[in-house]
Formats: C-alpha cells, sequence, structure tokens
C-alpha cells in the first residue's frame, strides 16, 4: 500500500504539489489524472523515490520510500520519457536491470521483446518513440515489483498496443498483485483499466475513489415520458439528481443513488421507454467534480 | 554481501557506460608513456659522448615520464576534470536524474560506485601506460636503467595519483553542486583556483595600497592554507619535487607530511562531495546551481574579489584612484550581472538579487575605504615587542651580504629572512619605530632610499615580513642602522665569509679590478687571506660602507662552485698589503678617456646618450667612486649605483621607466662628443633642463649622484 500523507513539493516559487494525502492499495490499477500541470508527474516522481516531498512522507508498505533500496526495489519508475544509457541495445539494457533488479526476469524480457516484436540487439536509440514506451514497460514487468508508477505510458502507443499493454497488465494483477499506477491527462485511456482513480487539479487531490463504488452510485437515465402523466421534477423529487437535460420528449439524468430504487421510481411514473445506462469515466467524474464545485469541463476537457 | 556484489555489478555497468573515457584516457597515456620513452632519448644520439650519453638519456626520460613530467600533471589535471564530469554527468541532466534515482540504489551506494569507478580508470589506464614505458625501455632505448627509470616512473605515478585524487575529489564537488556541465566547468575552475587566486589578489592590493607590504607573507600564507586547494598544494609540490634530484628518484621525494595532506585533502574533500552528493535535490538537473542557497553566497564571493581585480586592472590602465574606483563599481555589476544571467539562464534576470548587488558593493568599497585609508594602522604598526623573539633584517645595500646562500653554502631563498636571526631587540627597535613613523608619508622623489627588508619572527612562531624605505642621506637614520649593521652578531649571520662551511670550501681567490682580474698564485694562501680579510671586513663601519667605494673587489671560490663577490675598502690596509704581495694589482688599472651617461629609454626601446667627459679630472673623480665589473663587453659599477628612475612627461602622455647606469669606457663614438657644461651650482639649469628635456635632467641627475655635490632634493 502506498500512503501519502500532506505530501508538498515546491520548486522554487511554484507549488508543485500542495497537501496531498492520498492511500494507494495494492492489486488494483491506480489512475491519476489531471491536467498538464496539476503535479501528477511530481506526486509520481516522489512516490518512486526521486524528489524528496518537502513536507509529509510517502510510505510504501509502512516503510518512506525516499532514499530507502529496499523499498524502491519493489517499484519501477517508467517515465513520461524513458530514459536509456547511451549507445545501448535492449540486451545491454536487460543486463543492466538484472543487476539493479535482483528479480529481473531475463527469460520473460526476451520472450516479451519476441512478442511485441522488438529487436533485442537494435540499439534503443534507434527506436521510435512508441517501441521506447512499450520496451520501458515489458522493463517494468520484468523486473518484478510490486508497484508500476507509469507516467503518460499510453501516450503515444497505438490502440493495438494500448491494448496489448493492458492485457499484460491485467495478467500480471491476475497472476502476482501487480499495482500499476498510471498517471494521464486522458481520462478516456485509462476508463477500461482503472480500479481507483485519483483527481490531480493545482497541486492538490480533488477526489479520490474507487472507479466501482463511483460506478455503483451514479447512473444515468434515459427516458420519454407520457404526455398524460405527471412531470419529470416530481417524478425525481425524492432522488439525488446531479444533471437533468431535455432533448424533445428525452430525458437525461444523471442521479445518485441505489439503482434500484431509481428504477423503481422511474417505473412507478409508467413512461413510455426508461432505460438506466453506465456512465464513462467521463461522466462519472463530470457528476463528482461537480458534487465537489468544479466544473470537470474547465478542468480537463 | 547483497550490497558488494550490487557495488561491483553497479561498477561494471558504470565502466561500459563510461567506455569513451577509458579509451581517451588510454590512448592518452599511450602518447605521453611509451612514445615518449621511445622518442625522447633518441634526441640526444649523436650528439653527446657515450660516457655521458646513458647519464643523459635517463636524466631526460625521468623528467619527461616522471612525477615533474609537464605533460603527465597536465593530464592528470585534465584526467580529473574530465572523470569527474563523465562520471557524475548524469546529475546534469533531468531524464537520466530521474533513471538512476529512481532505482533501488542509494545515493550513497551511487556515489561510491561513479567515484571508484573514475579512480579506477585514472590509475589503471596510467599504469598500463607506465608499464608499456619501462617495456620499452628497458627493451629499447635505456637497457640495463630498469631500476632508476622503474623507481622514477612508479613514484611518479605514486604521486601524480595522490594529487589525482585531490584534483578529482575538488572537480566531484564542482559538478555536484552545480547543475549543467557549462557551470560544473565554470565551477570547476573557481574551486581549483579560488584560493591560489583571492591570495594572489590580496597580494597585488597590499602591493599597491600599502607601501611596508612584503611579498613574503603572501607566501607564507600560500603554505599555511595549500590544504584548501589542490591547485596550491600541487603548485608547492611540483617545486618541491623540482627542486633538486635523489639520485635514485631523480626527483625530491616528498616529504610524509606532504603526502599525508594530500590525502587527508583527498578525503575531506570526497567526504563533501559525498554528502552534497546525498542530500542534493535530484529536481537540481538542468539547473545552473544544484543548491539554490548557494547562489548569493558563490555571488558575494566571487563579486567582491572579482572587483577588486576589477579596479587594479582599470588602474593600472588609467592610472590613479578614481579609475580603482571606476573599476570596482564596474567588476560588481558586471560579475553580479553576469551570474544571474547564469543563473536564470536569461538575460533580462541581469538585475535580479540587487539587494546581494548592492551588499557586494558596499562591502568592496567598505574594503577599499579601508586599504585606501589604511584604517589599520598596517603601515604605521610594528608588531609588540614582548611577542617578537627575534627579527631578521636584509639591508640590501650589502650586495655581498645578499648573496643567498645559507650556513651549508647552499642556495637558500629562505635564508636571510627566515634563518639568520638578530635577538638584540633594544638595539633594533629603535630604527624599526624610526622608519615605521616614516611610513605613509609619500617621500619618494625627495631623496635616495634603500628598501629593507624585515622579519618579525614571533614566540608564537609565526612570522610577519615588512618592507621599509630607508633614507641613509638622514644622519638619524644611519645611526639607528650602524647600531645592528655595527654589531658582529648581525655580520655573522650576513656575511658567508663568516660560516665555518665556507672556510672549509673556499680553494681560490681573485680580485677584479677596472680590466680583468688577478688570482692568488698559490692555493694555500687562501684560508690566509680569508682570515685576513674577514677581521677587517668585520671592522668596516657602516658610514664606509654605504658612502666609500671599495678598492677591489676580490671573488672568492668554494669547492662547491660557489662565487662570491667582496669589497675591499681602502682602511682593509692588511687585506690590501697581502693582496699586493702575492699578486700584480696595478695591471687591473685602467686610463678612461672618456666617461658618459647612457640611458635606456622603454618608451622608445632605445639607448640614449648623455653628458660625455674627456677631462681627465671629472674621470679621475668618478673612477675614484666606482669599483667595477666587466659585464659584456664594458664596465658598470656593480649595481651599486645603478639607479631606476620614473618619468612623467608634463603634458600627461603617459609613463615609462629611465633606468640609467653610468658607463665608462674609451668608445670611438664617444669620443667625437663634447661635455656639457655642468655647473653643480646651478639649480636652475638643472631645473630648466627637467622643463626642456626631462631625460636630459635624468641624465645630469644621475651624474649629480656620483659627483655627490648636488643635494638630492629636486622637488621644486
Amino acid at each position: 500500500m502506498i500512503e501519502a500523507r500532506k505530501v508538498t513539493k515546491s520548486f522554487g516559487d511554484v507549488r508543485a504539489v500542495d497537501g496531498i494525502d492520498a492511500v494507494i492499495e495494492e492489486g488494483g490499477v491506480y489512475g491519476l489524472i489531471g491536467t498538464n500541470g496539476a503535479g501528477k508527474s511530481t506526486f509520481l516522481r516522489m512516490v518512486a523515490g526521486i524528489l524528496k516531498p518537502d513536507e509529509g512522507e510517502i510510505r510504501i508498505d509502512g516503510a518512506p520510500v525516499y532514499e530507502n533500496p529496499p523499498v524502491k526495489a519493489n517499484l519501477f519508475y517508467i517515465p513520461d520519457e524513458p530514459y536509456f544509457l547511451p549507445n545501448a541495445k535492449a540486451v545491454d539494457m536487460e543486463k543492466y536491470y538484472k543487476a539493479v533488479y535482483p528479480q529481473f526476469d531475463r527469460e520473460r524480457f526476451q520472450s516479451m521483446l519476441e512478442q511485441f516484436g522488438l529487436d533485442r540487439k537494435r540499439k534503443v536509440a534507434g527506436f521510435s518513440k512508441g517501441m521506447k514506451k512499450q520496451l520501458a514497460v515489458i522493463a517494468g514487468v520484468c523486473s518484478g515489483t510490486q508497484y508500476l508508477l507509469c507516467d503518460e505510458t499510453f501516450d503515444g502507443l497505438d490502440p493495438v498496443m494500448r491494448q496489448a499493454i493492458k492485457k499484460v497488465f491485467a495478467g500480471e494483477m491476475a497472476e502476482r498483485d501487480l499495482t500499476p499506477i498510471i498517471a494521464s491527462h486522458n481520462l478516456r485511456e485509462l476508463e477500461d483499466i482503472c480500479d481507483h482513480v485519483g483527481l490531480l487539479h493545482k497541486g492538490g487531490i480533488l477526489l479520490s475513489r474507487d472507479l466501482y463504488d463511483m460506478k455503483a452510485d451514479v447512473h444515468k437515465l434515459q427516458c420519454v415520458l407520457r404526455e398524460d402523466g405527471p412531470a419529470m421534477e416530481e417524478i425525481v423529487r425524492g432522488l439525488k439528481t446531479v444533471k437533468q437535460e431535455q432533448r424533445g420528449r428525452l430525458y437525461t439524468l444523471t442521479l445518485k443513488g441505489n439503482r434500484e430504487e431509481i428504477e423503481k421510481t422511474i417505473a412507478a411514473a409508467e413512461p413510455i421507454f426508461y432505460e438506466v445506462v453506465p456512465l464513462t469515466l467521463e461522466e462519472i467524474f463530470i457528476s463528482e467534480t461537480e458534487v465537489v464545485g468544479y466544473d470537470i469541463q474547465k478542468l480537463i476537457f | 554481501m547483497i550490497s558488494k556484489n550490487l557495488f561491483f555489478k553497479l561498477m561494471r555497468e558504470d565502466l561500459k557506460r563510461r567506455l569513451w573515457s577509458i579509451v581517451l584516457l588510454l590512448l592518452v597515456f599511450f602518447f605521453a608513456l611509451p612514445v615518449v620513452a621511445a622518442m625522447a632519448p633518441s634526441a640526444y644520439r649523436g650528439f653527446l659522448e657515450p660516457v655521458f650519453l646513458t647519464e643523459h638519456m635517463l636524466n631526460s626520460v625521468c623528467s619527461t615520464l616522471g612525477a615533474t613530467s609537464p605533460f603527465l600533471n597536465v593530464i592528470m589535471i585534465g584526467a580529473a576534470v574530465l572523470l569527474a564530469i563523465s562520471g557524475f554527468h548524469y546529475l546534469h541532466v533531468p531524464k537520466m536524474c530521474d533513471f538512476y534515482h529512481s532505482q533501488p540504489v542509494s545515493r550513497k551506494m551511487q556515489f561510491a560506485v561513479v567515484y571508484t569507478d573514475g579512480v579506477i580508470i585514472y590509475a589503471v589506464t596510467y599504469l598500463l601506460g607506465v608499464l608499456a614505458a619501462l617495456t620499452v625501455l628497458n627493451v629499447g632505448t635505456l637497457p640495463g636503467c630498469g631500476m632508476v627509470t622503474a623507481t622514477n616512473l612508479f613514484y611518479g605515478y605514486f604521486v601524480l595519483l595522490l594529487e589525482f585524487l585531490a584534483f578529482y575529489s575538488m572537480a566531484v564537488i564542482a559538478v555536484v553542486l552545480t547543475g549543467k556541465v557549462f557551470s560544473a566547468i565554470c565551477g570547476i575552475g573557481v574551486l581549483y583556483g579560488f584560493v591560489p587566486g583571492v591570495i594572489m589578489l590580496v597580494s597585488w592590493l597590499m602591493r599597491y595600497f600599502m607601501s611596508t607590504w612584503n611579498e613574503r607573507n603572501i607566501e607564507h600564507v600560500l603554505y599555511r592554507v595549500r590544504f584548501l586547494s589542490p591547485a596550491a598544494a600541487w603548485f608547492y609540490n611540483y617545486e618541491m619535487l623540482d627542486k633538486s634530484s635523489d639520485t635514485t628518484l631523480r626527483v625530491t621525494p616528498l616529504a610524509a607530511g606532504d603526502i599525508t595532506l594530500l590525502l587527508l585533502m583527498s578525503l575531506v574533500f570526497t567526504a563533501i562531495a559525498f554528502a552534497l552528493h546525498c542530500i542534493r535535490p535530484s529536481e537540481s538537473a538542468g539547473k545552473t546551481m544544484a543548491f539554490r542557497k548557494t547562489q548569493p553566497w558563490l555571488k558575494l564571493l566571487l563579486m567582491v574579489p572579482g572587483s577588486f581585480a576589477s579596479g587594479l586592472f582599470f588602474s593600472e590602465i588609467g592610472g590613479g584612484r578614481a579609475w580603482f574606483v571606476f573599476g570596482i563599481l564596474c567588476g560588481t555589476l558586471l560579475i553580479g550581472c553576469f551570474l544571474e544571467i547564469l543563473y536564470h539562464t536569461d538575460i533580462r534576470a541581469a538585475f535580479h538579487g540587487s539587494g546581494i548587488l548592492l551588499a557586494g558593493t558596499a562591502i568592496a568599497m567598505l574594503l577599499y575605504g579601508a586599504l585606501d585609508g589604511d584604517w589599520f594602522g598596517y603601515d604605521y604598526r610594528l608588531p609588540k615587542k614582548d611577542k617578537v623573539e627575534s627579527v631578521s633584517i636584509d639591508f640590501n645595500f650589502d650586495y655581498w651580504a645578499a648573496d643567498g646562500l645559507n650556513r651549508n653554502l647552499e642556495f637558500s631563498y629562505d635564508y636571510k629572512l627566515d634563518e639568520a636571526r638578530y635577538y638584540d631587540l633594544d638595539k633594533v627597535w629603535p630604527l624599526l619605530e624610526h622608519v615605521s613613523q616614516r611610513e605613509g608619508d609619500n617621500q619618494s622623489g625627495k631623496n635616495i632610499y634603500y628598501g629593507i627588508e624585515v622579519a618579525y619572527h614571533k614566540k608564537n612562531g609565526s612570522t610577519e615580513y615588512r618592507s621599509y624605505s630607508l633614507d641613509y642621506s638622514d644622519p638619524e637614520t644611519e645611526a639607528y642602522v650602524a647600531q645592528i649593521y655595527d654589531d658582529p652578531a648581525y655580520r655573522e649571520q650576513y656575511y658567508a665569509i663568516c660560516f665555518d662551511a665556507f672556510r672549509s670550501k673556499l680553494h681560490d681567490v681573485r680580485v677584479s679590478g677596472e680590466i680583468g682580474s688577478e688570482g692568488l698564485a698559490d692555493v694555500s694562501l687562501t684560508k690566509a687571506f680569508l682570515d685576513i680579510y674577514r677581521e677587517e671586513l668585520m671592522q668596516v663601519g657602516l658610514h664606509t660602507i654605504l658612502w666609500d667605494s671599495p678598492r677591489y673587489t676580490v671573488e672568492l671560490y668554494s669547492g662547491n662552485g660557489t662565487l662570491l663577490y667582496y669589497p675591499v675598502y681602502a682602511e682593509c690596509e692588511k687585506t690590501i698589503r697581502f693582496l699586493e704581495e702575492h699578486m700584480n694589482l696595478t695591471a687591473l688599472q685602467k686610463d678612461f678617456s672618456v666617461v658618459y651617461v647612457e640611458f635606456f629609454d622603454s618608451s622608445q626601446q632605445k639607448t640614449r646618450r648623455y653628458n660625455c667627459w674627456d677631462d681627465p679630472e671629472i674621470i679621475e673623480r668618478i673612477s675614484e667612486r666606482l669599483t667595477l665589473e666587466y659585464v659584456d663587453g664594458r664596465y658598470t659599477n656593480s649595481g651599486k649605483y645603478r639607479f631606476g628612475l620614473s618619468y612623467m612627461r608634463e603634458q600627461a602622455e603617459g609613463c615609462f621607466w629611465v633606468q640609467g647606469v653610468l658607463q665608462i669606457g674609451s668608445d670611438a663614438a664617444a669620443q667625437g662628443s663634447k661635455p656639457k657644461d655642468w655647473d653643480t651650482e646651478n639649480y636652475d639649469y638643472l631645473i630648466s633642463k627637467y622643463y626642456e628635456d626631462p631625460m636630459e635632467y635624468y641624465a645630469l641627475y644621475g651624474i649629480s649622484y656620483f659627483e655627490g655635490m648636488l643635494p638630492m632634493n629636486f622637488d621644486k
């Protein structure tokens, strides 16, 4: 488990991270979402033990991470632009990581390189941006660490590779409780992989929730009412409405609460048509952030 | 065990990364050692007799491949900079810094790995070069000299490795303190040069502002603070090694204390670099300075001495104190702004931190005021008498006492002011009080002065050096000096003929006169001569030495090749009689036909000639005042009456030095010149000459001194 307690970090006069409190449980995928400059990378670099917080502390499995090699041996950091040793080939990086991470799985590394179509004996400097990211992810997965810190890792990958990597993550999670922490400014990218999401804004964490809980609590209702029936306002009076839109006779509502209760309330009004549809991550965030008084459209999109 | 394994694994990986520096150093050492070993001795073949060839080649090889090899010393410093930057360069690139700091390797381990690899790369590549050079020497160029060459080369290896450690550690500090390669290189320059630079600057400033300042103070300071800077220690060690040669090593081995000092320096610098590396924030990669808090201090530390250097520069060019102040203001502004631009990598940030800029300017101006006004009374202040144990005084007018030999007749720069001691402070203090009260008044141009150097040896073991000017035309001064100089206890310290070693080593005595020299016919007479002469010279009073010219100069040769010149005054009757009995002194006289004064005008780079006399009476009068040496085909006055005069044109066109030497000869060109009218009583004539032609004035001025007829004060 990664715990951040009142973590603050400034660069000169700029406060990049401002009093973040967060808990990241193992075994799931944690999505760290925010605009550019929100503090995602800084937070990840602090989790990776690269940066020392000015205030507060980050602990991994109960121990502080900064300058603590045994703790750091359990995490692998993949930056936005991965760095590889000068003139190194994939095979050189393999040897290097094997020296640094004793549990590094060389056979797995080689097989994954083949699987992803990366030449083991080609200089990494000649790889494309996406290939370098693939190589970094492969190295991270094969390092055998429990935590994988990915900073904008899916940015620059083609959809096929993105899916392939997600599949690898899923397999590792199932096999050995790998905990990827993925920072991204793109909500859609994380939608189908994250279990838990933290939204960062201006160095602070706006919300950190379990995606399943959020999905269970927020619902999108599409409904066409009878002309002689009660008005929509009357029907949902007893429900918590986050948002309501109307196009012609079609109402689209975002409602908080128990799905069965919502369906029961709507069914009682005998509408011509109604359907409770799943919300996208984007929509959930819109609703959640609006609850806490932010306009997510302005924050992310 | 895991840590050890990791350490060696990381070392191997780091070495792979630094392969280019290994290859570069291998190449450099290949050319600096085996190639030089193969080439250097061949230069002597065919020029030297075989008997001397081997010895000469050995010396040559040892000086080009050993500890004093300039090439190897330059490589040592270059390698220290190269390996520090190539090793710790990752701290300057954010991506690299994140890469290394995200891994499960502590900063301590990371430092140890990179630092050790740097030392290993230098040590191994240099060692391979030494082994290759020894192979070349023993197989090819100098067979049979294996012991000497191996000892010399390995000793050089040992010394340069120690010095490398100090330089390397200091360079690592600079790299860790900075966040860019450019600023790291600047930082290395600053750390290497700051201590010697500031000490040199202080020396220049004290020389500029204080008339009693003596350069030796700075030498001692440099010696004492050499542990602060590898460059200062290196300068000192290089001089020590180069001083004389041990037969096997071919260099003077460093003292155990100096070796220990080098090791301690390296340890301390390494510890500082290590500590800085551990606390260095990763986010400082790419910034000019890694630690923000160091920026104002660095600015202040560079701005104040830099402003004074600028002040001196402008003062030298423009002349005068106003230009000095201008230089200080320019210096603080330029250095302050330059550093801010460097810190922010933005020219618009030049005036950031203006508080420090103002503080630096204020400090510099305050220091300037203190120096210019001598607020602390440096020039007037004497050390407390009860804290002084002894003094050493070099009066300078007696060239024979200023021969720079120690009691073993070895050349010793330090003997006169460090080893020769005079303990009768009651005799010395009146003179020192007298001269120190007069210092501070600008007396130049009023009279003829001799500079003296004084070393105050204090009871706490420290020494303070001062320089004073003595006006011997002042009878009071002469009386004070006589109290000391006429004391045999003083002369026994300064006259080499009083040293026991001299008597045992003396093997030849010659007398030089106006033409050529004569030697004692029988070598066994030398000791008898010395006894007579020494006894009489010790009795010659200060007044005679100051104002009379010796009749002869005796050349005393000792067995170790030392040659000393000593004066024989007219009152040394027994000595003259002895010489007359054993050699033909009349053969040394010459009948001069013309006397003239020459000046070298350095502004025009040509010699101008004035005042030619062919009047035998004048020639006789001048001849009486001189003891001559034959130098480069003409007779000169032994330096005793050589005078340097500064000259400033009225129209302020510039200033230059005029050096005059009274020449006496039979130059055919001079024969045709008519001597100028010379009215010794006519000041107006002399002063009018000054306004007509200053050069001519000085020519007359010079001659007036020799004739001893005019008072020296022309301050009208």
